[in-house]
């Protein structure tokens, strides 16, 4: 018997011994870092995450489930069109699109991980992505492309988060890539951080293709034009001209004839469009595996105006973005721009609607053309237009020399082929305050609904009162939002919490 | 361990050394009550310490010195059964008869890896015997458990067929579970619905496992778990099947049927009430957007404002429809078993089938499960047995349109139950052209019932295992191979005619999810008594544990209704597919040794070694060591003066339990899910990204509890009850935490923080009167627990109004507290947040009274009652018995989010209509209204911490079940029947509670809108059981 035990428990203690081999771990569906990423192939793929927030999708999971800086919730629309004067206050949904569309920010101290903020990791990850191409053995010409596209994905990162938040801590420096610099949330200087997006938009217009072979990807022209916003939103006037010519140098763009024709889906690609989210007519609105999508026939229309495709929108008595009359107002009747404003329908029970008994113009500028089936359309997102270089570009010589005659000439070309109405008076000519409000104006005109309303508005000084003018007397403490209080509380005593709130 | 394996080495061989010394020799037989030869019972002379033991047939010889025959005593004794004292007076041939010891055969225990008598448990382990509560109504185990022992926290989480019930032990969270040896999932198994924002189900675990075929459940709460290592952190429940019984066939059949009735829901605003409130606060909403007076300075102008409802429509309007009427209904259920058992020495047998049928309290939720066992257990030969347990299931849901949307969509997002709500009373069913109405963006309620949403889930649980006994009742070997397969279908459909999510969309949606879960374990128990000084007990073994699971999904849009999901290639929308598969391997080895020495000290050594292959080689290996003691008062020579004390036992256990890893140690790229696409999505790519950096350090984490407990029994028995009281501190625990601020992952798993759980518990049963006809008893016992950080996580600080040492997770609420609302011209204190101070804003308590309102003012509230229990009283009255349950809780708050349906705001955004509770809501024509009014935005306020307007007690106190049944087992009828018992089942007869939401128990999300909980039932069941 004690032979039997002896040997049960030498074969127990075999056997445990042998649990020591073949114990590998089993992992599904993904790939090891011991093999990827290594060629040209595999690099491509990777580089390809400096994408993702320049989308129109619902959002994606990354922390929490966020927003692209481009979805129809919570994107760019939503933060730089709804808050300023142009548009009406929607209380019909309540939550953010009620606060966004009275200029009221403060709930967002108590948002959680979705925050926009949490795209700091984004930043850090493209710079992650720069040091691994670095190191990779490909060719330098594949390596400056792919390094080009990932410094253009992370500094425009960098710039909307400025228009957000202000200066956020960021890492560029791999080196302190999981070290505990990753918690120190000093906030840079505003210079400091201006010129590290800087830098990467220079060597994004140096290495980015001018003419990508897909369609969508980022561009030289998105980057000297981005540069251009950069320096103009931060007055340095001077790099902002210098910009707008080697923008307008390139000679690939030109304004079109048509503006309406800018947002519909057969003249989508044009010479005046220089980057422009792309846009599936066929994408899915689930899962996020499709392409991007324009929802914002869904979030113009009022619930009881039948369109081309669409029997109506989501929202009632109004579309949740709908320009005041005032704004409709200040056009020249003549102004071909403001034909997608729409002033009267009848609507499908057959009442006629008009500004009796509308809270303003339905906002037209994305018809609902797209087939048939699809829920939303694939007219493209013009993100950023020829006619915004030159507009930019006026409105730096004027700070730098007043209103030159090549300065106006720009405004009234734009004015004149989009608009199809006279030169500007000479009235608004007159001086450089005079042009410069003249120039505002015309932004107003030209780019609705664009999302640059409410940060040309902030460079101007204006944004609240003009918001007030508007009548959004309610608006809040400050043009930018808060930092979530949660990052406050990791903070450590170190990032300081927006001026205001 | 290598001490521990020497100890044995050395037990054993002293047991092994035979006296040489010889002479007398004295033979017999042993036999049970039945005249069978019963092996392996000890025969000791009285005073020594060792003899021998019978054999096969219980024949045994013993070898003694001469003399010493004369006066000596033999002892035989033998586990569950009276100990027997003979003289042996110069006989040589000694023949016995044991009787079972009955007391002790009803409180045998099981352990992990094996069995013990109650008496000399040294740990806190809690049996329930289900044959003794009533199941008519109840498809799942867990339903079983509601207050039925100390130290189990069971919540209904809904009350939809198969609705989610969580069991957990003293707080801890899903215990592991091993069903007859085997590891089985304890979560349910329900694939999703794809991207629809519609999730009616919220169901549990156990769903193919008939209540009806279960012997015993033991949860073993405290270092007892030690023995299951890994994933023992939460402690193990243990459910043991019924097995056949050798003997003459018997059948039974128990059969019932249930009626069920909704508790009282939320009570929606009739036709006038709604257009009367609607009128009144957003008459008050125009004025305070505007800052007219009262609300502000600029003077009242209404010339701008309509009213929506004219005072005639008002009055016309009446009750309006009846829409919680058109969604829910009556249930039913029925239920049918039948069970065979018998068997012979060399084989016996238990088979049972379960048709289970219930029709829930809701439109189109539906439960109907077939469930079959059996267990066979063969005598191969004097050395093997085999058994086999076969457990096959199938059950079909039609999932409730219940519940609440899942993602951030609102009122378009609503459910029937919520549209229910959501629609006005004013709103009739259908047009006056037969088409059903449509109100705002959400869907018809009733057109909602129209969705298709099946869930078919499938199970086969099966398990072989080979006793060996190579010495009988002493030494025997077991090998276990154990496999539990289900695969589970979603089958989800709305039709083209169904208004759901603003769009009229045929929109179809296939899920399956599959897993399987091995166990292969060899084990080998060693059971010896020296004496009267020893018994020991030894088992040690090895086992490895995988555990795989894959699914698919299909979702699509665009095809035929009459096709739909039944032919997904015929629809023309994109299709979204998914697929996932993982794969997990644990293995282990374990050893446990049981000491009673003397019958008076008990000590019990386990050590469990685990291994996860997600861990770095260096970590991927952990011991889990465990100690416990007892000693049996009332068996020392002192206590033999006090026959009141029957039974006193004090005993204490520590050690270590492990949690079974859900993170993995390796680094990773993965896809992002999230397609990057151009040329107007012509042009597809899927990034590769890092999803997780290397992280060799991860390890096991380790949970390490202290037990000390009193078991004691009065007069004869008649009272008996425990005390414990618990302290378990989880340390290094092992989650995926935030990572620093600016890393590029989010989460990582990481080891750290540290919990630690304190509370006691104590039960006690009396046998209050006993007479020949009647007799009565009660039991009751009540657990309290707190469980608190220690030590966070890094990158995870309290917000600031919290504290380190703060109760952990969810179990607590931090609020504003607020005081009555304020009225018009009222002064509005100091410190009210700007965007409050319109009146109809709640009030806001400046805590420590330093005129600001900030954190410092938050105030916390515990989630975990401070009390939970479970109460009970049986009588008999000749054939008659009945039997009242409760269970309740007590001290814990929660937010109650169904007062959603009260907020003026969802009111005026004209997308909902809402509950009574806006009649309460303040507005200037409603100045004693106790809630906020119109010009309250909590959301505008921005808080850091919530406000206390939906924070309520939870507590309460349920009947669970009145039982009253008569049994006939004599008279004529026992020609046909052996026994027959007939029944009548209240199951949740009634709750005493404040808590005005649908349910203290049930969950109710925080969400857009407001949520609609599966409403609760109340249940009759008659049936009858019939033995043959």
């Amino acid at each position: 018997m004690k032979k039997i035990i002896i040997a049960g428990i030498v074969a127990a203690s075999l056997t445990v011994t042998s649990c020591e081999k073949n114990f590998d771990p089993v992992l599904t569906g993904v790939l090891s870092p011991a093999n990827f990423p290594k060629t040209e192939a595999d690099f491509k793929l990777y580089t390809l995450q400096a994408y993702k927030p320049f989308g129109s999708k619902w959002g994606y999971s990354d922390v929490e489930y966020q927003n692209m800086f481009f979805s129809p919730e919570y994107g760019h629309l939503a933060m730089f069109d709804l808050p300023t004067d142009q548009m009406n206050v929607f209380t019909e949904w309540g939550g953010f699109w009620e606060f966004f569309s009275k200029g009221d920010f403060t709930f967002l101290r108590t948002q959680g991980k979705q925050s926009h903020f949490e795209k700091v990791r984004y930043v850090t990850r493209m710079t992650q992505v720069i040091a691994d191409i670095e190191k990779a053995t490909i060719s330098d010409a594949a390596k400056n492309k792919f390094i080009a596209e990932a410094r253009m994905g992370r500094a425009w990162t960098m710039y909307y988060l400025l228009h957000m938040y202000g200066p956020v801590p960021v890492i560029l420096d791999a080196a302190k890539i999981n070290t505990n610099a990753e918690s120190d949330l000093t906030r840079p200087s505003r210079e400091t951080y201006v010129s590290m997006i800087a830098a990467d938009l220079n060597f994004a217009a140096e290495n980015l293709e001018l003419s990508p072979s897909e369609y969508g990807r980022f561009n030289k022209g998105l980057a000297l034009g981005m540069l251009t916003r950069l320096y103009l939103n931060e007055k340095k006037w001077a790099e902002a001209e210098k910009a707008a010519r080697a923008t307008i140098a390139l000679g690939k763009y030109s304004l079109v004839s048509d503006y309406a024709g800018l947002f519909r889906e057969s003249t989508e690609v044009n010479t005046e469009t220089i980057w422009a989210v792309n846009c599936d007519p066929v994408a899915p609105t689930n899962g996020e595996g499709g392409g991007n999508f324009n929802a914002m026939a869904l979030y113009c229309l009022p619930n009881d105006f039948k369109s081309i495709k669409l029997g109506g929108g989501w929202a009632n008595p109004s579309g949740v973005f709908c320009p005041t009359w005032a704004f409709y107002d200040t056009f020249d009747p003549a102004d071909k721009r403001r034909n997608l404003l729409i002033p009267t329908y009848t609507d499908k029970a057959g009442k006629v609607r008009n500004r009796t008994n509308m809270r303003g113009p339905v906002l037209r500028k994305y018809p609902d053309e797209s087939s048939p089936g699809a829920d939303v359309q694939g007219n493209d997102m013009p993100v950023l237009r020829y006619a915004d270089v030159l507009l930019m570009l006026a409105e730096s010589i004027n700070q730098l020399s007043g209103p030159t005659a090549e300065a106006i000439a720009l405004v009234n070309e734009v004015r004149t082929k989009h608009g199809g109405v006279a030169v500007l008076p000479a009235t608004a000519t007159a001086s450089k305050a005079a042009f410069n409000d003249a120039i505002l104006r015309e932004r107003g005109f030209e780019f609705y609904f664009e999302g640059v309303r409410k940060i040309d508005l902030v460079r101007h000084g204006k944004w609240a009162s003009a918001l007030e003018a508007a009548g959004k007397v309610n608006h809040g403490p400050s043009e930018l939002f808060p930092l979530p209080q949660y990052v406050i509380n990791v903070g450590e005593g170190k990032i300081e919490q927006t001026a205001g709130y | 361990m290598k001490k521990i394996l020497l100890l044995l080495q050395i037990f054993l061989m002293t047991s092994c050394t035979v006296l040489l010394a010889q002479q007398t020799v004295i033979k017999g037989k042993v036999t049970d009550n039945t005249g069978g030869g019963l092996p392996g019972v000890n025969v000791v002379l009285k005073g020594n310490t060792s003899g021998t033991s019978t054999d096969q047939n219980g024949d045994y010889s013993l070898a003694l010195p001469n003399g010493a025959t004369g006066e000596q005593t033999l002892v035989f004794s033998f586990i569950g059964y009276i100990k027997q004292e003979i003289a042996i007076a110069n006989r040589t041939v000694i023949d016995v008869k044991l009787l079972v010891d009955t007391q002790n055969l009803d409180e045998v225990v099981v352990v992990g890896y094996g069995t013990t008598a109650k008496k000399n448990l040294t740990t806190a382990i809690s049996k329930v015997d289900p044959t003794k509560i009533p199941t008519s109504a109840n498809n799942n185990v867990s339903e079983l458990l509601f207050g039925r022992a100390a130290g189990l926290q069971v919540t209904q989480q809904s009350s939809q067929p198969g609705g989610n019930i969580t069991v957990s032990i003293r707080g801890k969270g899903n215990p592991l579970l091993v069903i007859d040896g085997v590891v089985y999932p304890g979560n349910s198994m329900e694939p999703g619905n794809g991207s629809v924002e519609m999730q009616g189900v919220n169901r549990g675990g156990l769903a193919g496992l008939n209540p009806n075929d279960i012997e015993s459940i033991e949860f073993l709460k405290d270092a007892s778990a030690a023995i299951y290592g890994v994933s023992a952190a939460n402690g193990v429940m243990i459910i043991t099947t019924k097995k056949g019984k050798a003997g003459r066939m018997s059948v039974s059949y128990d059969g019932n049927r249930s009626f069920s009735r909704n508790m009282p829901y939320l009570k929606p605003l009739s036709a006038s009430d709604y257009m009367l409130y609607f009128n009144q606060l957003s008459k008050d909403k125009y004025q305070a957007d505007r800052n007219m007076a009262p609300f502000g300075n600029v003077p009242a102008d209404l010339s701008g404002y309509t009213e929506k409802f004219t005072d005639e429509q008002i009055r016309n309007a009446g009750e309006g429809t009846d829409w919680l009427g058109q969604v829910l209904r009556p249930g039913s259920i029925d239920n049918h078993n039948v069970s065979v058992n018998g068997g012979t020495e060399k084989a016996t047998y238990f088979f049972s089938g379960n048709y289970f049928n219930q029709v829930g309290s809701m439109k189109k939720s539906d439960l109907t499960r077939f469930s079959g066992r059996l267990n066979v257990n063969f005598v191969l030969s004097k050395i093997f047995r085999l058994n086999v347990n076969v457990n096959a299931n199938r059950n079909a849901y039609s999932n409730p349109q219940a519940g609440w949307q899942t993602g951030g969509s609102g009122t378009q997002g609503f459910n029937a139950l919520q549209a229910a709500l959501a629609y006005p009373s004013s709103v009739p069913v259908y047009n006056a052209d037969g088409t059903y109405s449509q109100f705002a963006i959400t869907g018809n309620p009733v057109s909602l019932l129209d969705i298709k949403d099946k869930t078919k889930a499938q199970g086969l649980l099966a398990n072989t295992s080979l006793d060996i006994d190579i010495i009988p009742n002493t030494l025997t070997a077991k090998l276990l191979y154990g496999n539990n397969s289900e695969n589970s279908i979603r089958d989800f459909y709305i039709p083209i005619t169904v208004f759901w999510g603003q769009l009229y969309k045929a929109r179809a949606s296939l899920a399956e999810t599959r897993r399987q879960n091995q166990t292969m374990e060899a084990t080998v128990s060693y059971k010896k008594s020296f004496g009267d000084w020893l018994n020991l007990d030894v088992v040690t073994g090895v086992g490895q544990y995988l555990e795989d699971f894959s699914g698919f999904s299909v979702e699509t849009s665009d095809m035929q209704d009459a096709i739909n999901t039944d032919n997904l290639a015929s629809a023309t929308g994109p299709k979204v597919i998914g697929s996932y598969r993982g794969v997990n391997k644990l293995r282990s080895f374990f050893i446990r040794s049981n000491f009673d020495f003397l019958d008076r000290y008990l000590l019990s050594l386990t050590v469990r070694r685990d291994g996860a292959d997600k861990f770095f080689p260096d970590n991927k290996y952990q011991y889990f060591p465990s100690v416990s003691a007892g000693w049996k008062i009332n068996n020392e020579a002192f206590m033999q003066g006090i026959p009141t004390i029957s039974t006193l036992k004090l005993r204490a256990s520590y050690g270590m339990t492990g949690e079974r890893p859900g993170s993995v140690a390796y680094g990773a790229y993965g896809a992002d899910p999230n397609a990057v696409t151009f040329n107007n999505g012509s042009a597809v790519y899927f990034p590769y990204r890092l999803t997780a950096f290397d992280n060799p350090n991860l390890r096991w984490p380790i949970t390490k509890t202290f037990n000390a407990g009193l078991d004691f029994g009065l007069f004869k028995e008649r009272i008996t009850g425990s005390v414990d009281v618990f302290t378990e501190n989880r340390t290094r625990l092992l989650s995926s935490a935030t990572t620093q601020q600016l890393s590029i992952i989010s989460t990582s798993p990481i080891n750290g923080g540290h919990q630690r759980r304190k509370g006691f518990e104590f039960s006690i049963n009396t046998e209050n009167l006993k007479t020949k006809n009647f007799s009565w008893n009660t039991t009751l016992n009540v657990t309290h627990f707190t469980n608190r950080w220690v030590e966070r996580f890094p990158n995870d600080p309290p917000a600031q109004y919290g504290r380190v040492n703060d109760p952990v997770g969810g179990d607590i609420i931090y609020v504003y507290q607020t005081n009555g609302i304020l009225q018009a011209g009222q002064e509005v204190p100091a410190w009210q947040p700007a965007s409050a101070s319109k009146p109809g804003n709640p009030i806001f308590v400046d805590n420590n009274g330093d005129g600001k309102l900030d954190f410092n003012d938050v105030k916390s509230y515990s989630g975990i009652p401070k009390a939970i229990v479970g109460f009970g009283n049986n009588f008999t009255y000749g054939k008659f018995d009945l039997s009242v349950f409760f269970y309740g809780q007590y001290g814990a708050w929660g937010n109650d989010f169904t007062t959603l349906w009260g907020d003026p705001v969802s009111l005026l955004s004209s997308n909902q209509s809402g509950t009574e509770r806006i009649k309460d809501a303040w507005s200037t024509s409603n100045p004693d209204g106790t809630l906020p009014g119109a010009a309250y935005n909590e959301g505008a306020i921005a808080l850091d911490a919530g406000l206390d307007t939906r924070l309520v007690k939870r507590d309460f106190l349920r009947c669970r079940n009145i039982t009253l049944g008569y049994t006939i087992n004599s008279g004529g009828l026992t020609k046909y029947v052996k026994s027959l018992r007939v029944f009548a089942d209240v199951q949740n007869a009634f709750i005493l509670t404040g808590f005005k939401g649908v349910d203290p128990e049930i969950q109710a999300s925080s969400i857009k809108g407001g949520p609609a909980p599966y409403p609760m039932v109340r249940t009759v069941s008659l049936g009858l059981r019939a033995n043959f």
